[in-house]
């Protein structure tokens, strides 16, 4: 107090204006506010990139834990709509997905970019924050996981270019459209369409690279990706670039596709399941494992080369699977499939038990139970692939040995002796049948499209406009080329 | 000049009592017309410093000499003065003023006169909050200050208002205007709990309104500029009462009732199963048609289920608060009990609320005063999810559904809201308590130091439970069932410390200057919390507040917060009485702005030039007060997210993991360069009072200007991150006129009559975008878009030319103008704008010896409503099963047969009818976009004071009873429900974007209050 009994007011004001900014300056903190609750260092150990990986594996189960299969088959053959399908689906089955907002595309599309963004930041660490890491680059594991980081991004873009683009050979030199094949973790604004050859070069370029540096059995944990992964998903792209100009000049498509299909076959520890169509005590499931009780017991299917791994309720995949499901009430949002392909199926076909008609309407019984895991690229697959692709080069016998090991496990009388057109047909039939509800389907047609071009999917020319889905509208940025509408009604 | 800063300052710091005279004065001063005491009247020995105040009996007591002059002035009232010439008691009756030109009014970080005031504010009395089961009491200021746009948020009980200030200004960043109690920045998070059940959380459902002595709202930036960025969307200062001198008890206690203004039309089974049938065959179909939920015809026509009566009541709330003021000497306190509980129309919607409050004034020298605030509210909120109850009801209920299966158990194959009103709990809880000490100290003459320090602390839960009922009547095993409990905590705590330093500085008789220096800091930090396990609940017998027993693992996610530093200073100055000049500025930093924009730097300059002394004044009987102003002001809005700026991955939570191992991801990248949006305004106003005061009329304009607009862009999906990034991106326009009068058109001893009016209208214009495609501002509910040259807020629809006579079918306009039947989402045109041409209110208040009655209105001219619903409801696609909706009685109006000249289309069965529409949900067009004008009589009042002689010797020293109605009136042209909208919204850019889109929203609700006040 005695500081304001001074004599003059000016002394007394230049005190206190000194007191007063003594205060100011105590109060002025330094403004840092470090959040809690999100992690702004980033990876310092192998640890943490592993974790950063991971991410990617984790949300595989996002786009492809039942909702990419399930919207590819909607925009195939195989499903009867629009009963059993909600309106984002019903625009899909209408071939009409200019819907501004299309929430289930939509989020469909981000994930599969989610999984992009996971394996570029794998990538990007690996490139620039090694030091911080505390690794060197030629460590094994920074290999093992590069390869990883590889295949993830290959996988993810192939299932989206699959929806956003025709196949392969929809234009002779495929100069047509195909999806933004993103390598960087910066894209903010977005990036221009390549065309599908530049498209498939990057697949290419990735997976054959993945191969190089993955093992034969992941060093982390067997249901990481592997090698045979790699070499499967090389049998599916160059399969899937079928009858269009080859992608690779090391041999046609067809040919690299069984090459890779049969070296995947080789090298993975998955094995052909003879049980799988057994029913009872001893018959299995593609589809493995039935974790509602929390229990992680049962292991993926022998068949998985690689899949997503549904560990317990708490992180659950494979959800909208259950969209089929009649063990619990058939509602007006249970998938339905169609009578055709009921018919088509002979009933001493083992695998017709998996269909079930109730009330003149068709119902598939191979997702009725909780939580399982989800095969992404399984022994069945490949080996069909190969039999396909077989008999595409005129390799007649390996296309009937395993063609005939489907049909026997199936149940039916094996064949021999088929033309070559005919021994193409029976596979495809086969696939058909055996892939349902897994999302093939419509590849397969706008694949087939390209040599048949008089193929029609559900009374519409394969290669309508209307069967690509649109891009979400928070895509098109001034001078994206969005895909065109209509053609398929 | 001397005495008017002398009163100033009583007003400032409740002048210290001065004793030095000899003989002691007492008397009692009433106002003239009702002989009502009136307290804290202040009476002052003219040209000295002495003065009192009256207590709440209107008694004074003060020392004086023969021959001094005695000044009693109370703001609203003239002064008068008296000689004092030996008389023992001196009586005195003041007469109401028809000029207020005195009035102090709060100003950022000060007081003052009012015809000193050089920024566009707007102040609201305590008692003009008119006691409606309104929880909130912004709403308040609905139609009572021009460019102050407030749409109420609903009948809910706990529902949050939209106060614009001038138009919008802001897209992904909150909109509101910064609340500041008692000088207090509050904790002010509208998404507390997101949109869950179809509501926003109410920051202000905490605030008694008992407590309320005057709420001012700062809207340019003159006024609002001193808090800098955070000042763009103007600041609303809230000031709870004091204690006054004198010992009073008041009582004030109430009772309302609450109905929706709308109910809504929809068709009983009858009605709606000709419809169907009409549909069905219309689309060439033949037979009865199939009804959903393969319901037998029989059924249906033996079923009537009124739902909207099964999800709503007469709503009864009541009020109880009970109040202490204590003044004597050194200490006044104000001490507030009160007991809310307001229900609304909507069933299991109640809001309780306990809240208390201590405001302590101590004198503890003359020269040091410190003064406490402090204020303790639980609130608690029993809630329902509106879509299952009110919306369901109304449209995906259909009537010919019975609520209960053939068991007569509640049946749960439908979105039967009897489930969520029997069966599901919702509750949040909030105990919030705001405090504050502040200490005033005049070291010296003319300078007043002033610090601060405050807390603002919340602890909010939010609640839900289910019954194992809802898996026994849905037949799920017993094992499988789950009560899904849960408990979501968010503990909020704000501090905040300012210091300020002022000096009045008269250089000479004309020249006066006022001198404010401060600074300040705040931080504002929440926990977050989420329960240990993965699942995100547990299995518990009763809802989690009622649960003593399980300590269920709570795992904190981390906390987030914000700080703000600031350094601010004001220099007035004053010559003559008639010019007065200002320059302000103010420093921000904030831990929300990126590393390159740690500071900002926000200065204003304003003048006024007041004619009132030159002659032509003077001399003219008309014009009695004139002034001119003008401002110019830099200001922001910081309402970022805290972390928005940091690069960021993803923390691994455990017990999340993936094969055995924990996952992490990336977030989002850094953004050094985040900062404040910066809004410069130029305001221009002029204020001009005729006739002696009796009217007065402001008129101002204003130009602002938005640069740096927040977005909060989804980022581009091919990026693959998931979160949104904030960026400084767009520019906007705002320019507008607002003009108020107020009069007082009679007063005499025994009738008073006084008016008011105000009408604002804004222009507002999106600039720029920065180049960003508006559809990264996706999501949301909301229907409406920015659209760079037209206004925040757009509906971008297809345009709906008419139907055709010939066959019923909807006729639409392409992008030329065509007319074409086909319905293509790539003919969208920006059609409407929610922002309305102008808004206002006018009111009147008569007052009859002890009668009184006030009436309020608010309008709305201009501007759309688009009822997002009414595809559904007035589209009368029937669609089969999952979307089958019930529809409003307006398709009555609708094409039957060839040659019908009608309004509405004929009706479908199946929406492929409608060439190109692939889904009912895309089916927006102009034919739902209605004129949002409106007039609605918001609140009348009737009240009456007892005679004070009816109540000598019953100790009561005021009784006051009202019966209030709100909302009883309403002029509108729109069909789909009440015309004020503010639906439920999933974050800031809804609430800035889609305040007038309707979806079955919830009306306000028309009420009947019966108000009692007592003081004794």
């Amino acid at each position: 107090m005695q500081l304001f009994k001074m004599e003059t007011m000016k002394r007394n004001i230049k005190l206190l204006l000194g007191l007063f900014f003594s205060i100011s300056l105590f109060v002025s903190c330094d403004l840092e506010e470090l959040p809690e609750n999100v992690d702004i260092v980033g990876p310092t150990s192998l640890a943490d990139l592993e974790a950063l990986l991971n991410a990617g594996y984790n949300n595989l189960g996002w786009p492809s834990g039942g909702n990419a299969q399930l919207f590819a088959e909607i925009n195939g053959d195989n499903i009867d709509g629009p009963e059993g399908l909600n309106s984002d689906e019903t625009e899909i089955y209408n071939r009409s997905t200019a819907f501004f907002n299309n929430t289930i595309r939509d989020n469909m599309y981000r994930g599969f970019y989610r999984i992009v963004l996971d394996a570029n930041v794998v990538l990007n660490q690996i490139e620039n924050n090694l030091d911080a890491i505390g690794v060197s680059e030629s460590d094994a594991r920074i290999q093992e996981i590069k390869g990883e980081a590889l295949l993830l991004r290959a996988m993810a873009h192939f299932e989206v270019s699959r929806f956003m683009s025709h196949s392969p050979g929809f234009t002779s030199d495929n100069s047509h459209l195909g999806i933004q094949y993103i390598k960087e973790i910066d894209n903010a604004i977005g990036q221009n369409r390549g065309t599908v050859a530049e498209n498939y070069a990057d697949l290419l370029s990735d997976l054959k690279e993945a191969e190089s540096l993955l093992n034969t059995t992941n060093s982390s944990n067997q249901y990481y990706a592997s090698k045979a992964a790699a070499q499967a998903y090389l049998a599916k792209v160059f399969f899937q670039a079928g009858f269009g100009p080859d992608i690779d000049t090391a041999g046609s498509n067809y040919q690299m596709a069984y090459n890779y299909a049969d070296a995947a076959l080789m090298n993975t520890s998955a094995v052909f399941d003879v049980n799988l169509y057994q029913g009872g005590a001893n018959g299995t499931e593609r589809f493995a494992g039935n974790l509602l009780d929390n229990n992680n017991t049962e292991s993926p299917n022998v068949e998985t080369i690689f899949g997503i791994i549904s560990e317990s309720t708490a992180n659950s995949k494979g959800g909208t699977f259950q969209r089929y499901r009649t063990d619990t009430a058939i509602s007006n949002t249970t998938i339905r499939i169609m009578q055709d392909l009921y018919n088509s199926i002979p009933s001493t076909d083992k695998r017709k038990d998996l269909l079930e008609e109730i009330d003149g309407e068709y119902f598939l019984l191979k997702y009725n139970k909780g939580i399982f895991h989800v095969p992404l690229v399984h022994y069945t697959e490949i080996l069909l692939i190969r039999a396909e692709a077989a008999a595409e080069v005129s390799n007649l016998t390996q296309a009937e040995d395993d063609v005939n090991s489907i049909l026997d496990r199936a149940g039916l009388s094996t064949i021999n002796g088929l033309t070559q057109a005919q021994l193409i047909n029976l596979i495809r039939e086969q696939r058909r049948i055996e892939l349902l509800g897994e999302g093939n389907r419509v590849n397969d047609l706008k694949r087939i499209g390209v040599d048949e071009n008089s193929l029609t999917i559900r009374n519409a020319p394969w290669n309508c406009n209307g069967i690509l889905f649109q891009f979400p509208a928070t895509e098109v940025f001034t001078g994206f080329i969005q895909n065109p509408t209509g053609g398929c009604n | 000049m001397k005495t008017t800063i002398t009163s100033l300052l009583f007003f400032l710091f409740c002048a210290p009592i001065y004793i030095f005279g000899q003989t002691t004065l007492t008397g009692t001063v009433t106002e003239q017309s009702t002989s009502i005491p009136l307290p804290g009247v202040n009476v002052v020995i003219k040209g000295t410093a002495i003065g009192t105040a009256t207590d709440f009996d209107g008694n004074y007591q003060i020392e004086v000499n023969n021959g001094d002059i005695i000044v009693f002035s109370y703001v609203g009232y003239q002064p008068k003065e008296i000689t004092f010439n030996g008389q023992a008691t001196l009586n005195v009756q003041l007469l109401e003023d028809a000029a207020q030109l005195d009035e102090v009014v709060i100003i950022g970080y000060g007081v003052q006169k009012k015809s000193k005031v050089l920024g566009n504010a707007v102040r609201i009395n305590g008692e003009d909050l008119k006691d409606t089961p309104v929880p909130s009491l912004d709403a308040a200021l609905q139609g009572k200050a021009a460019g102050v746009q407030v749409i109420q948020g609903s009948g809910l009980a706990g529902s949050a208002n939209i106060v614009r200030v001038r138009g919008i200004s802001s897209i992904s960043a909150g909109g509101d205007p910064l609340y500041v109690v008692d000088g207090i920045p509050i904790t002010q998070d509208y998404f507390l709990q997101g949109d869950s059940n179809g509501q926003n959380n109410n920051p202000l459902a905490s605030l008694n309104q008992n407590d309320i002595e005057s709420i001012e709202v700062l809207k340019d930036a003159a006024a609002a500029g001193i808090y800098g960025s955070r000042g763009a969307n103007g600041v609303i200062l809230i000031k709870t009462k004091r204690g006054k001198e004198g010992l009073k008890f008041s009582y004030t206690g109430s009772v309302s009732t609450s109905d929706p203004t709308y109910e809504p039309q929809i068709l009983n089974n009858q009605d709606l199963l000709k419809v169907y049938q009409e549909a069905w065959e219309n689309d060439g179909n033949t037979g009865l048609v199939p009804l959903p939920r393969n319901i037998s015809w029989e059924d249906a026509l033996n079923t009537n289920t009124d739902w909207v009566d099964l999800v709503t009541k007469t709503g009864i709330s009541n009020r109880h608060s009970f109040s202490v003021n204590y003044g004597k000497n050194k200490i006044k306190t104000y001490l507030n009990l009160s007991y809310d509980d307001t229900e609304s129309f909507i069933k299991n919607d109640e809001y309780q609320r306990l809240s208390g409050r201590f405001n302590l004034d101590y004198q503890i020298l003359k020269n040091l005063k410190v003064g406490i605030n402090s204020s303790l509210t639980k609130g608690i909120y029993d809630k329902v999810n509106i879509n299952d109850t009110w919306r369901n009801a109304q449209s995906f209920t259909l009537p010919f559904y019975s609520p209960f299966q053939d068991n007569g158990d509640v049946d749960n194959t439908f979105g039967n809201p009897l489930v969520e009103l029997r069966y599901r709990d919702r509750r949040s809880e909030e105990m919030r308590s705001i405090n504050s000490i502040a200490i005033d100290y005049q070291p010296i003459d003319n300078l007043y130091l002033r610090g601060t320090a405050s807390l603002d602390y919340m602890d909010f839960r939010d609640y839900y439970w289910q019954s194992l009922e809802i898996g026994r009547i849905s037949g799920t095993p017993e094992e499988e069932r789950n009560t899904f409990a849960s408990e979501t905590p968010f503990f909020v705590t704000n501090y905040n410390t300012n210091f300020t330093a002022s000096y009045l500085w008269d250089l000479n008789d004309k020249n006066a200057f006022n001198f404010l220096l401060g600074t300040e800091y705040q931080r504002s930090e929440r926990l977050l919390y989420r329960f240990g396990n993965p699942e995100g609940f547990i299995n518990s017998p009763v809802p989690l507040y009622e649960s003593d027993a399980p300590d269920f693992d709570r795992e904190s996610t981390g906390n987030t917060a914000f700080s703000f530093a600031s350094y601010f200073g004001r220099v007035s100055y004053s010559f003559n009485n008639a010019l007065d000049l200002m320059a302000l500025a103010r420093i921000d930093g904030s831990s929300r702005f990126g590393e390159n924009n740690r500071y900002g730097f926000f200065p204003t300059f304003s003048a006024a030039y007041n004619f009132s002394n030159h002659e032509f004044i003077q001399n003219s009987k008309t014009i009695s007060f004139f002034k001119i102003k003008s401002s110019y002001g830099i200001t922001g809005n910081s309402e970022i997210g805290n972390d928005s700026r940091f690069g960021a991955f993803s923390i691994p939570n455990s017990g999340n993991l993936y094969l055995g191992n924990e996952y992490k991801s990336i977030i989002r990248l850094d953004n050094p360069d985040l900062k404040w949006e910066t809004a410069q305004t130029v305001d221009f106003g002029i204020e001009l009072n005729l006739f002696n005061n009796r009217i007065e009329t402001e008129l101002s304009g204003y130009y602002k200007r938005s640069k740096d607009v927040l977005l909060d862009l989804f980022q581009i999906p091919s990026s693959g991150f998931g979160e949104s990034l904030w960026v400084n991106a767009a520019e906007i326009e705002n320019k507008g006129i607002e003009f108020n009068i107020t009069s007082k058109n009679i007063i005499t001893d025994n009738f008073s009559w006084t008016s008011n009016f105000n009408i604002a209208h804004n222009a507002n214009k999106l600039i720029s975008l920065g180049g960003v495609s508006p559809d990264l501002l996706e999501g949301g509910f909301n229907d409406t878009r920015v659209i760079e040259g037209q206004p925040i807020g757009t509906n971008y629809l297809v345009r709906f030319s008419r139907v055709d006579p010939t066959d019923g079918l909807p006729i639409f306009l392409d992008l030329d103008g065509n007319e074409t039947k086909t319905f293509d989402l790539a003919n969208r045109v920006s059609a409407g704008s929610v922002i309305p041409d102008a808004t206002g209110g006018f009111g009147n208040k008569f007052k009859y010896k002890n009668w009184g009655l006030d009436t309020d209105f608010v309008f709305t001219i201009g501007g759309n409503i688009y009822d997002s619903f009414a595809k559904r409801a007035l589209g009368t696609f029937i669609d089969g099963d999952s979307n089958t909706t019930n529809v409003r009685t307006d398709i009555y109006d609708r094409w039957r047969n060839p040659g019908d000249v009608t309004e509405q289309t004929r009706l479908f069965y199946d929406h492929r009818e409608v060439q190109g529409l692939s889904s009912v949900w895309q089916y927006n067009h102009t034919g739902f976009l209605y004129d949002a004008s409106y007039l609605r009589l918001r609140n009348i009042t009737l009240s009456y004071s007892l005679p004070s002689n009816f109540l000598n010797g019953t100790g009561l020293s005021a009784v006051k009873l009202a019966v209030t109605g709100s909302n009883l009136l309403t002029w509108t042209k729109f069909p789909g429900g009440d015309p004020e909208i503010a639906r439920d919204f999933q974050f800031q850019r809804d609430r800035n974007l889609s305040p007038n889109v309707s979806y079955l929203s919830v009306p306000q609700a028309k009420s009947f209050t019966f108000n009692i006040n007592a003081t004794f």
